[in-house]
C-alpha cells in the first residue's frame, strides 16, 4: 500500500462522509423547520380557549362534519358572529377582521391529511359515533392544532377490525 | 473545475434537491361566508346549461367539484337528448381547459408577430378603424337567439355589413329545396319514434346529421321500425340501420325521381342506374302507415333534396318545417366565395368563431385585402392567425348565452368564472355597440319571467305550432323544367364524409377524440382513407389518389363492406384544401377519383382493432337468423346449468351479500357512436398517451368499442371493459395481492399496491387490464379537468375499468343515510349515463326485480368468451 494513495483515499471518503452528513442535516433541519411551519397558523387561532372556556361544540364551527365527507372549516362570518364585539382589541382578532372586511379567505395549514390516493369520509365515522377526540385527540384543550394520531393505514385497519367496519379495499382506496 | 469545487457543487445541489422535495402544507381555504348552493364539500353543484360542440345544442348538465366543472352529462329533462351526451359533448370539457387556448387579446406588431395587450388597447385601436368609409364586414359561423341580435345591433349601430354565417354542412340543399317546394328555407325536424317505415339515404343519422343523439333515442326507442338506410359507401349508420342497400355514388335523384313519380324516370331505369331494387322499396312504402324519408348527409344535391320534399309531401310524412335546427342566416360556401370577393377593398374585417381557411386556402390571402382584421375565438386557427387583432372569447361554461332552435331555448349559462383574462362574445359587441351593459343584463332583460325558469331547469320550449307544409306546385314545376338528371359516375369515386369524432373538423383540437379511435376503421391517430378490398391494397399501405382536384397520399385501411370503386376520406383529413363544392354551394361529397395507386410506402396507423375476425370464439355468437338459439349453441342463460359441463373449481364461490354488481348490454342497441368511451376518459381522470403509444398498442380506454367483420360485410360491435369475473385469472396471479374480488363481486384494483408485475394483463382473456407505461404529465389547467373522486394512477401501475366504484361508493353512502340499501337504477355509470341508445344497464344482479337481472335472463343473453370458466359479470345481449 503506497502511502499517498492511503491518504487521498482516505480524503475522499472522509469529504464524502461531510458532505453526507451535511446534506442530511441540512434536510432534516428542512423537514422540522417545514413540520413547525405547518403548526403555524396565520391566525393563532386556540381550541382551549374557544371549547373549555367559552363552550363551543365541535359542530358549532365545524357545521359539516357530520354530513359531508370533509369536515372543513367554518366561514369567517361564523367567527364575525362573535367577534365582531368580543375582544376586538387582540392582535389575532384583529387579523381575522382584516381578512373580514377585505373579503379574504384565512388559508389555515392543515394538519390532518390523508395521501392522495384515500377516500376519507368524517360523516360515516361520525355516525358510526366516532368520537372527534379518537382520531384528532384531546383538541379542546390545544391552543395549537397538533397531530396526535399516526393516520397510518394499520392505524385505520385497526380500528376498523375492532369495529366491523368495512375492510375492504376499495372502501378507501380511490 | 477542480476536486473541491466538484464537491461542494455535488453538496449543495444534493441539499436544493432535498429542499425542493419537501412538501409544503396543504391549505384549508376558508370561505368568507357559507355558500347558499346547499352543496356540501365534497358533492358537486350540477349547473344546467347547454352544448355548443355542435349546432345540435344538446342540454347538458356540468358537474362543479371545488369551483370548477369536472365531468358533463346530458339533462335527464331535455327534449332532445334527454339525459345522453355524444362523445364531442363529453370531449367539450376539455375544450375549458385546453393550454394553447387564447388567454390575453393579441395585436399584431410591425414585425408580423402577436403581442398581448389589454382589453382597453384592443377595443380602442377597433373602434378607430371602425371610421372612414370603407364598407366592413362581419363573418360568424352559426348564431342564434340574443346573440344573432346582438350582432344585429352591432352591425346596424357601427355600419357593418353581416355577411351570411359561414359553416361548413350548412344543409343548404335541404333549405332551398324546401323553399322551392314549400315556401320555407329551413332545416326540417324529422319524427322517427312514430315512423313505421323509415328510408334514409345518405343521411348519417347516428353520427352527426342534425342530432344523432335525439335519433339514436328515437331509433331504438321505436320497436315498430323498419328503417332501410341507402348509401353509397358503408357508414356507422348504415352498420346499425335494420337494412342497408348500397346505391351507386351519385345516383340518388334517379330513385327519388321514379318514387316521386317526376322526370320520367321508371322503375327499370332507376334500377339501372342506382343498382337498388326499387319494387322492394315501392312494396315497403305501399304497405307502411307511416312512412318518413330523410335525404341529407353525402346525398346533399338539390335535386334529389327537391324530390324527397315531393316524396315527403306525397305520403304525408311527418316533416316539421317550424321546429328545426334554425340555420335561416347561414350561408352556402357560395355564399363564402362571394364574402371573400366582398373583402377586396373592404374596412376592417371581423371573423367570429369561424375558421373559413380550413377549407378555402385562398381567404387568407383575401383578408390581406381588407384594411384591417379582427378575429374572436378561442385558439390561434389559421384564421385567426391573419387577423391583426385578435380577441379571446370565453367558453361557454364560462359565460352566459343563449341557444334558441329546434322550439327550444337552451341557456348557457356559467359554471365557472374565466379562467383567463376573455370575454364572451356577446360582451364583446355590445361594448363595441356603444352599450354600457353586460350581455348578462341584456339576456335577463330578455328573458323577463322566464329568467328563473330557465336557470334552474336549463331550458324552456318554444313550439311554434307546425302548419302541415303546402306544396307550392308553380315553384316546383319552374324548377323540375330545367332539372336535368345528371349522369351516374362509372368509375372510382372517394366519398368525403363528415367525422364522428370531430365533426367538420372544429373538435379535433380536444385531445381525448384523437385517443378514441374512429369506430369503422378502429384508427386512433392519424389520417387514412377506407378502401374497398377491390383496391388490392394491404392496411396501413400509402395510397396516391388524384380526384376532383385533390391530390392525396393517405395510408389505407381496408373495409370489406365497402363497396367495390369506392374510398372514403372523413372531412377532416383534407383540412387545407380547397374542399371542391358543388352548384348549390355545399361540399361535394362524391369526387370521381382521376387515378389510384397503391404505392410501396407503409403509414404508421395505429390499428387498435387486433383481429377483424372473431374466428368463432364466442366473443359474439354467431348469427343465424334461421334457427333461433338453442341452449346447445353457445347462448347460455344465466344460472342455466349445462348437463355434464358443470365447471369444476377449486376454489369456494363467492359469497356476495347485499349486492352482486352486474352489466348488461344490449348489442342491439349500440350503434358503436363511441359516447361511452369518451364519457369513461373524463370520470376516470384516464392518461391521453398520443401517438406513438398508441402505434405500439399501449392506449389507455377502460372501454372499448370492439368490431368484428362479419360474412356480409357489416362490423359486430361490441362494448368491452373489465368483465368483473367471479373466478378472475388476472385475481389469482398478483404477487402482491394488489387486485381481489371483493364483497360486492368487482375485481377491485388497488393502486397504491401495485408494483407493475403486468402478470394480471397478461392473464386477463379480455385484454381490458391497462399498463401506465410511461408518466403523463398534465399541462396546466389541465389538472382542474381531474375527477376528484377518482386518483390519477402513476407509471407503473396497473388500471381497468371498476364500473364506476365511485359512483357506487356515492350512492351506497346516500343510501345508508336513509338507512336503506341501494335502489335499482341510483347507479349509473358514466358509460352508461351517456349512451343515447341506453344500451348499458347496470345494476345489483341479485335483486330480481332490476333490470340488470331481467336482462341476464332475456333469451338473446350471453357471457363473452364463457367456456374459460371466468364467470364474468357482464351479460351481452345478442343483436338481433
Amino acid at each position: 500500500m503506497m502511502p499517498a494513495l492511503n491518504k487521498k483515499l482516505l480524503y475522499v471518503v472522509f469529504t464524502g462522509w461531510c458532505v453526507t452528513a451535511a446534506v442530511v442535516a441540512v434536510a432534516v433541519g428542512v423537514h422540522h423547520r417545514n413540520r413547525q411551519a405547518r403548526l403555524e397558523q396565520p391566525i393563532h387561532f386556540s381550541h382551549n380557549i374557544h371549547v373549555v372556556k367559552a363552550g363551543l361544540a365541535c359542530a358549532h364551527c365545524h357545521t359539516t362534519a357530520d354530513k359531508s365527507p370533509r369536515a372543513g372549516v367554518p366561514a369567517l362570518s361564523v367567527c364575525m358572529e362573535c367577534h365582531n364585539k368580543v375582544k376586538t382589541d387582540s392582535p389575532e382578532i384583529k387579523i381575522l377582521t382584516e381578512h373580514w372586511n377585505k373579503k379574504e379567505p384565512v388559508e389555515w395549514n392543515k394538519i390532518h391529511e390523508v395521501p392522495w390516493h384515500v377516500r376519507f369520509t368524517h360523516k360515516r365515522h361520525i355516525a358510526a359515533g366516532v368520537d372527534c377526540a379518537v382520531c384528532h385527540g384531546e383538541v379542546k384543550t390545544m391552543t395549537q392544532v397538533h397531530q396526535v394520531r399516526s393516520l397510518e393505514m394499520g392505524w385505520c385497519v385497526q380500528c376498523h377490525r375492532q369495529n366491523n367496519a368495512p375492510t375492504d379495499c376499495w372502501t378507501c382506496h380511490k | 473545475m477542480n476536486r473541491r469545487d466538484f464537491l461542494r457543487t455535488l453538496g449543495l445541489t444534493s441539499a436544493g434537491a432535498l429542499l425542493a422535495g419537501c412538501e409544503r402544507p396543504s391549505k384549508l381555504i376558508s370561505k368568507i361566508v357559507p355558500t347558499d348552493d346547499n352543496v356540501l364539500p365534497g358533492e358537486a353543484l350540477l349547473v344546467r346549461t347547454t352544448c355548443t360542440e355542435c349546432p345540435a345544442a344538446c342540454g347538458m348538465i356540468a358537474k362543479v367539484r371545488d369551483g370548477h366543472p369536472v365531468k358533463l352529462e346530458g339533462n335527464p329533462d331535455h327534449p332532445f337528448n334527454r339525459g345522453a351526451l355524444c362523445a364531442r359533448g363529453q370531449a367539450s370539457l376539455s375544450r375549458l381547459y385546453l393550454p394553447n387556448r387564447l388567454r390575453t387579446p393579441l395585436m399584431k406588431a410591425a414585425d408580423g408577430k402577436f403581442v398581448p395587450v389589454e382589453w382597453e388597447t384592443a377595443i380602442a385601436r377597433i373602434n378607430a378603424e371602425l371610421t372612414g368609409n370603407r364598407k366592413h364586414l362581419f363573418l360568424s359561423s352559426r348564431t342564434s337567439g340574443a346573440l344573432a341580435e346582438i350582432v344585429d345591433r352591432f352591425c346596424d349601430k357601427r355600419s357593418v355589413e353581416r355577411l351570411p354565417e359561414y359553416e361548413l354542412y350548412s344543409h343548404s340543399a335541404t333549405r332551398k329545396a324546401n323553399e322551392i317546394v314549400f315556401g320555407r328555407p329551413v332545416v326540417p325536424a324529422y319524427n322517427v319514434k312514430d315512423a313505421d317505415l323509415l328510408i334514409s339515404v345518405g343521411a348519417d343519422l347516428v353520427e352527426t346529421f342534425l342530432n344523432p343523439v335525439q335519433f339514436a333515442q328515437d331509433l331504438v326507442a321505436n320497436e315498430h321500425l323498419r328503417w332501410i338506410h341507402l348509401e353509397p359507401h358503408f357508414s356507422l349508420t348504415g352498420n346499425f340501420a335494420d337494412e342497408r342497400w348500397t346505391i351507386r355514388p351519385g345516383s340518388e335523384a334517379y330513385l327519388l325521381a321514379f318514387l316521386a313519380g317526376e322526370l320520367n324516370v321508371t322503375a327499370e331505369q332507376a334500377e339501372r342506374e342506382t343498382g337498388v331494387k326499387v319494387a322492394g322499396l315501392v312494396a315497403a312504402l305501399k304497405k307502411a302507415k307511416a312512412p318518413l324519408l330523410i335525404v341529407g348527409g353525402v346525398s346533399n344535391d338539390l335535386l334529389s333534396a327537391v324530390l324527397a320534399a315531393l316524396i315527403q309531401a306525397k305520403y304525408n310524412m311527418p316533416i316539421d318545417l317550424a321546429n328545426g335546427l334554425d340555420f335561416r342566416r347561414v350561408g352556402s360556401l357560395n355564399d363564402l366565395a362571394r364574402s371573400e370577393a366582398k373583402l377586396a377593398g373592404a374596412g376592417v374585417l371581423f371573423v367570429y368563431n369561424a375558421d373559413p381557411t380550413a377549407y378555402r386556402p385562398s381567404f387568407v390571402a383575401a383578408m390581406g385585402k381588407a384594411s384591417f382584421r379582427v378575429g374572436l375565438g378561442d385558439t390561434l386557427t389559421e384564421t385567426m392567425q391573419a387577423c391583426d387583432i385578435v380577441l379571446p372569447l370565453s367558453h361557454s361554461l364560462e359565460s352566459w348565452d343563449e341557444q334558441e332552435t329546434a322550439g327550444v331555448r337552451g341557456v348557457v349559462q356559467p359554471a365557472i368564472k374565466p379562467l383567463h383574462g376573455t370575454r364572451s362574445a356577446g360582451d364583446i359587441l355590445l361594448a363595441l355597440a356603444g352599450e354600457t351593459r353586460s350581455y348578462q343584463q341584456y339576456l335577463d332583460a330578455r328573458w323577463g319571467e322566464e329568467t328563473k325558469r330557465l336557470v334552474e331547469t336549463g331550458f324552456t320550449l318554444i313550439d311554434k305550432e307546425t302548419r302541415p307544409p303546402v306544396v307550392q306546385t308553380a315553384a316546383v314545376e319552374k324548377f323540375l323544367a330545367t332539372a336535368a338528371l345528371k349522369p351516374v359516375a362509372k368509375e372510382r369515386v372517394m366519398v368525403v364524409v363528415p367525422s364522428l369524432r370531430t365533426f367538420d373538423g372544429r373538435s379535433d383540437v380536444l385531445p381525448v377524440l384523437s385517443e378514441i379511435p374512429d369506430t369503422l376503421a378502429a384508427i386512433s391517430f392519424g389520417e387514412f382513407v377506407m378502401v374497398a378490398p377491390d383496391l388490392g391494397a394491404n392496411d396501413n399501405d400509402v395510397v396516391r389518389i388524384e380526384a376532383a382536384g385533390l391530390r392525396l397520399e393517405l395510408p389505407a385501411r381496408v373495409q370489406p363492406a365497402l363497396p367495390a370503386g369506392v374510398m372514403v376520406v372523413q372531412q377532416p383529413f383534407l383540412r387545407g384544401t380547397a374542399v371542391p363544392v358543388t352548384d348549390i354551394g355545399e361540399v361535394q361529397t362524391v369526387l370521381p377519383v382521376q387515378s389510384v395507386s397503391v404505392t410501396q410506402k407503409k403509414g404508421n396507423l395505429p390499428i387498435l382493432s387486433g383481429s377483424m375476425n372473431a374466428a368463432g370464439r364466442g366473443i359474439q355468437p354467431e348469427h343465424d337468423h334461421e334457427h333461433p338459439p338453442s341452449p346447445n349453441d353457445g347462448l347460455r342463460r344465466a344460472g342455466a346449468h349445462e348437463k355434464g359441463h358443470a365447471a369444476a373449481t377449486l376454489y369456494k364461490p363467492h359469497e356476495h351479500k347485499p349486492y352482486r354488481w352486474a352489466m348488461a348490454i344490449d348489442l342491439d342497441r349500440c350503434t358503436g357512436c363511441a359516447a361511452c368511451v369518451a364519457a369513461c376518459y373524463v370520470e376516470n381522470n384516464i392518461a391521453l398517451v398520443g401517438p406513438d403509444e398508441h402505434a405500439a398498442g399501449r392506449e389507455m380506454s377502460w372501454i372499448r368499442l370492439e368490431p368484428f367483420t362479419r360474412e356480409d360485410g357489416k362490423l359486430d360491435l361490441i362494448p368491452m371493459m373489465c368483465q368483473q369475473c367471479d373466478a378472475a385469472p388476472c385475481e389469482a396471479v398478483c404477487p402482491v395481492y394488489a387486485t381481489y374480488h371483493n364483497p360486492e363481486g368487482l375485481n377491485a384494483q388497488v393502486y397504491n399496491r401495485c408494483v407493475g408485475t403486468r402478470y394480471c394483463a397478461n392473464n386477463c382473456p379480455y385484454k381490458v387490464r391497462r399498463f401506465n407505461w410511461i408518466d403523463h404529465p398534465l399541462e396546466n389547467p389541465q389538472q382542474l379537468m381531474l375527477n376528484p373522486d377518482v386518483s390519477k394512477r402513476p407509471k407503473g401501475v396497473m388500471e381497468k375499468c371498476t364500473f364506476c366504484v365511485q359512483r357506487i361508493t356515492t350512492a351506497k353512502d346516500k343510501a345508508k343515510d336513509a338507512g336503506r340499501l341501494v335502489r335499482d337504477g341510483e347507479i349509473v355509470p358514466a358509460c352508461a349515463q351517456t349512451c343515447p341508445a341506453q344500451a348499458i344497464v347496470f345494476g345489483n344482479i341479485l335483486d330480481k326485480g332490476s333490470k340488470v337481472y331481467a336482462q341476464s335472463q332475456d333469451k338473446r343473453a350471453y357471457r363473452a368468451l364463457e367456456e374459460l370458466g371466468t364467470q364474468p359479470a357482464v351479460y351481452y345481449l345478442k343483436a338481433k
